[in-house]
């Protein structure tokens, strides 16, 4: 597993590429705590090279949503692929955090 | 016949040798001339000397050969030990001339032989055990060629016996060709002395004194010898014997050889001491390496050992754990703020550790030392303890001379630190091996304790036909299945799957039995049921972790479900009639994920009813999730299909065939994640 971060204007992107277990979310919990202590206020993980989620992947998703709900950081995802996005939507997870198609659509939300 | 034995019968006829001298003296003084003719009793007396010679030398060359040597001290005190009693017993003897001078006794011939063959006797003794003594010396150690030259010696010396019966002029040619290669072979051996460089500078000098009393008592025998061979008319003569003034003369040649190396030896052996300990405390280090030895008590060694190698004044060990924290610290002759303190003057004047050694000469030449002044250390060796590139940590001796340390020493310290560093490395490695296999212990128990969460029978009831698969994986996952009897016609029966693994997840899981077993007695709508088990979950459960569950409650009387799904990979409800499968997907969060009071937003309840006949699968994501080669995953489509194929299976025919389909697709019968399935046939 892979995760690149850069900055495009005042969007935070973070891409994970491969499989995101139990012993690669820790770069990903990693790469978000550094946005978080950056200051950064507007998150977008770009998943087109994801391949997999489990279960502990999405736990650090779901480890910041309150933070950042309190702190009026916005995260959203895009480029879902249909597997990954079937476990989001099993777990209810997409009516928690925001999930668009494109990165121009999670810029539009961001704003 | 054992050496014992041996050695007996060897002294047994030394006896009876010596015996039939007696007698035979009798015989020639007292019935002189008459019986038997001189010349033949000559040879008698000559083939009897020789033989008590023989024999109590052989008895001395095995009662010796058979002792462990002991300490060359021991050796040297025996030797004077014998000497000395022998010499007394002599004096007595001399005494008994002395009270009856004026007698007749004196110049009786009898009596005067007899006397003499006592001395003969004593001396022999003397001999033969000084003689043997001293091979063992010479032997320490040996070389092949030492053995071979000291043997050819021996059975010369043994053989030269028979010179008993020649009387030899000093010039004849036969005595010279005889004696000369004895004396040759003689002195090589006597310059063996290797036996000396292994005693202490203390030893050294009891040898010498032991050594000298010996050459006393030596000349003494020889003195008493030749004033019976003035005064007396004697039958045998030793001071005309060659093979008892050769033993003689190898003695004193020996112990003079000897005392002069030992004499010679005494100003080097402090130094031979210091290196001999040297290798000592080496071995004591290598043996600290040994399985058992305490890793603290390995520390105390190393910086004591080499105090004591370089002769430090003090000295200080810092040891690093991996992420090179201090782990442990030892000083000696220097307390911990006077290190602080030098170690701050180390810092400013830019010396820091490397992986390279440090010699400071003398650190009153270096800036920012006033406040170490005080302490007297001059020079410094700076010493890193380095396995594999790692810095394990730092040994520094301390001494108060200018430039105290000599190339010798350091080269020494050098070979214990680098052992030592492996010792530690060692040390290292055995701790991480228990540590994993500590961690997989509680693993097991882990998954011990997860496997007996779950229920070992489900409950009963003849209008619902039920069949379970549940299947843990190599590693401890979260599966969790359980179920309750509202009334005779309702059952609450739950799936569920707690994020992670590990223990963690037992104890995750753990929690989840505890909230569902507590709330299912109260009855409640399956969508307050989540949502309470949601709060209770959420103030248990880590941030990061989260748990599925779907809860059915299957009213038997109306035919009917409630249930709640919350996050739980969707059950399959199978038509009994027309074989058509739908997944029971409605909406609902996973529990522990929305912590904030908003759950009940995200959570639904959902009523269907059902026929007879109809078939329900539950699951948890290792089956659908697991993979074949190519990391296809087996997926939703692939079960519902299966079920519907099967329709009309009996849930038992059912897991089986699912089962059998889902390890085929992924080429193991092993799932790398928990698998479980649970299939209910309604009547």
């Amino acid at each position: 597993m892979r995760i690149t971060t850069f900055k495009e204007n005042e969007y935070y992107i973070i891409g994970i590429e491969g499989d995101l277990d139990a012993s690669s979310s820790i770069q990903l919990d990693q790469a978000i705590e550094e946005a978080v202590t950056n200051k950064e206020s507007k998150l977008i993980v770009d998943c087109s090279q994801l391949e997999y989620i489990s279960s502990a992947g999405l736990g650090v998703f779901m480890s910041y949503i309150q933070d950042f709900q309190e702190n009026n950081i916005s995260l959203v995802l895009c480029h879902l692929s249909e597997k990954v996005r079937n476990v989001f939507q099993i777990l209810g997870l997409d009516e928690l955090i925001k999930i668009v198609e494109t990165k121009e659509e999670a810029k539009a939300i961001g704003q | 016949m054992n050496s014992k034995n041996l050695r007996n019968s060897y002294f047994l006829l030394a006896i009876v040798s010596w015996l039939l001298i007696l007698a035979d003296d009798i015989a020639v003084i007292e019935f002189s001339q008459s019986f038997i003719p001189l010349f033949f009793s000559d040879i008698i007396l000559n083939i009897l000397l020789s033989t008590f010679f023989l024999f109590t030398f052989l008895g001395f060359k095995v009662d010796i050969g058979t002792k462990r040597t002991g300490h060359f001290n021991d050796l040297l005190w025996q030797v004077f030990i014998t000497g000395a009693i022998t010499v007394f017993i002599s004096l007595i003897i001399k005494s008994f001339g002395l009270f009856s001078q004026n007698t007749i006794f004196l110049s009786d011939p009898l009596v005067s032989n007899i006397l003499y063959h006592v001395n003969i006797g004593i001396i022999t003794i003397f001999l033969a055990n000084g003689f043997y003594v001293w091979k063992k010396m010479i032997l320490y150690q040996k070389s092949n060629r030492t053995n071979i030259v000291w043997h050819i010696f021996e059975y010369l010396t043994l053989l030269s016996v028979i010179s008993n019966f020649f009387s030899f002029d000093i010039s004849d040619p036969v005595f010279l060709a005889f004696s000369s290669p004895l004396t040759i072979l003689g002195l090589i051996s006597a310059f063996n002395l290797k036996w000396v460089a292994f005693l202490s500078y203390k030893q050294k000098w009891r040898s010498i004194l032991l050594l000298s009393l010996i050459v006393i008592i030596i000349l003494s025998f020889l003195e008493r010898i030749y004033e019976h061979h003035i005064t007396s008319n004697l039958l045998i003569d030793l001071a005309e014997n060659v093979f008892i003034q050769a033993i003689f003369g190898f003695m004193l040649l020996n112990c003079i050889v000897s005392l002069l190396v030992l004499l010679f030896n005494l100003p080097t052996s402090s130094v031979f001491e210091q290196k001999f300990g040297e290798v000592m405390l080496f071995q004591k280090l290598h043996q600290s390496l040994q399985v058992g030895e305490k890793e603290e008590d390995m520390y105390d060694m190393l910086v004591t050992s080499s105090m004591t190698t370089v002769m430090a004044d003090a000295a200080w060990l810092e040891i690093r754990d991996n992420n090179g924290g201090l782990k442990a610290f030892k000083n000696k002759g220097i307390d911990e703020y006077d290190v602080f303190e030098i170690k701050k003057a180390l810092r400013k004047n830019q010396i820091n550790i490397t992986s390279e050694p440090q010699y400071i000469k003398d650190i009153v030449a270096y800036q920012h030392t006033d406040k170490i002044k005080h302490l007297g250390f001059k020079s410094f060796l700076l010493i890193p303890l380095m396995s594999n590139n790692q810095l394990l940590g730092t040994l520094v001796l301390l001494k108060n001379l200018h430039d105290g340390f000599d190339k010798e020493m350091v080269d020494i310290i050098f070979t214990f630190v680098s052992q030592a560093s492996i010792s530690i490395k060692n040390f290292r490695l055995m701790s991480d091996a228990i540590q994993t296999e500590r961690y997989q212990e509680e693993l097991k128990i882990a998954k011990d304790v997860q496997r007996s969460l779950l229920p070992t029978s489900m409950f009963l009831n003849i209008s619902i036909e039920l069949s379970v698969y549940s299947k843990g994986a190599k590693e401890v996952g979260g599966d969790y299945y359980d179920s309750y009897e509202l009334s005779p016609t309702r059952f609450a029966i739950a799936i569920g799957d707690v994020s992670g693994h590990g223990t963690s997840a037992a104890f995750n899981m753990a929690q989840m039995k505890g909230v569902f077993q507590s709330l299912v007695t109260l009855d409640l709508p399956v969508d307050d049921f989540m949502n309470h088990a949601n709060n209770a979950i959420g103030r248990c459960l880590e941030k990061k972790n989260f748990i599925t569950l779907s809860l059915f409650v299957i009213n038997t009387e109306n035919q009917t479900i409630e249930y709640a799904r919350a996050g739980h990979c969707p059950a399959i409800l199978i038509d009994s009639k027309d074989h058509s499968a739908s997944f029971l997907d409605g909406k609902g969060l996973g529990l522990g994920l929305s912590r904030n009071g908003t759950y009940k937003k995200h959570i639904h309840k959902y009523d269907l009813s059902y026929k007879s006949g109809d078939i329900l699968i539950l699951y948890t994501d290792g089956l659908v999730e697991a993979h074949n080669a190519s990391r296809d995953e087996y997926g939703y489509e692939r079960l519902k299909q299966l079920g519907v194929e099967n329709a009309t299976s009996t849930p038992k025919q059912l897991v089986d065939t699912i089962i059998e389909n889902v390890q085929h697709f992924s080429g193991s019968t092993q799932f790398e994640d928990d698998c479980t399935l649970l299939i209910l046939k309604f009547s």
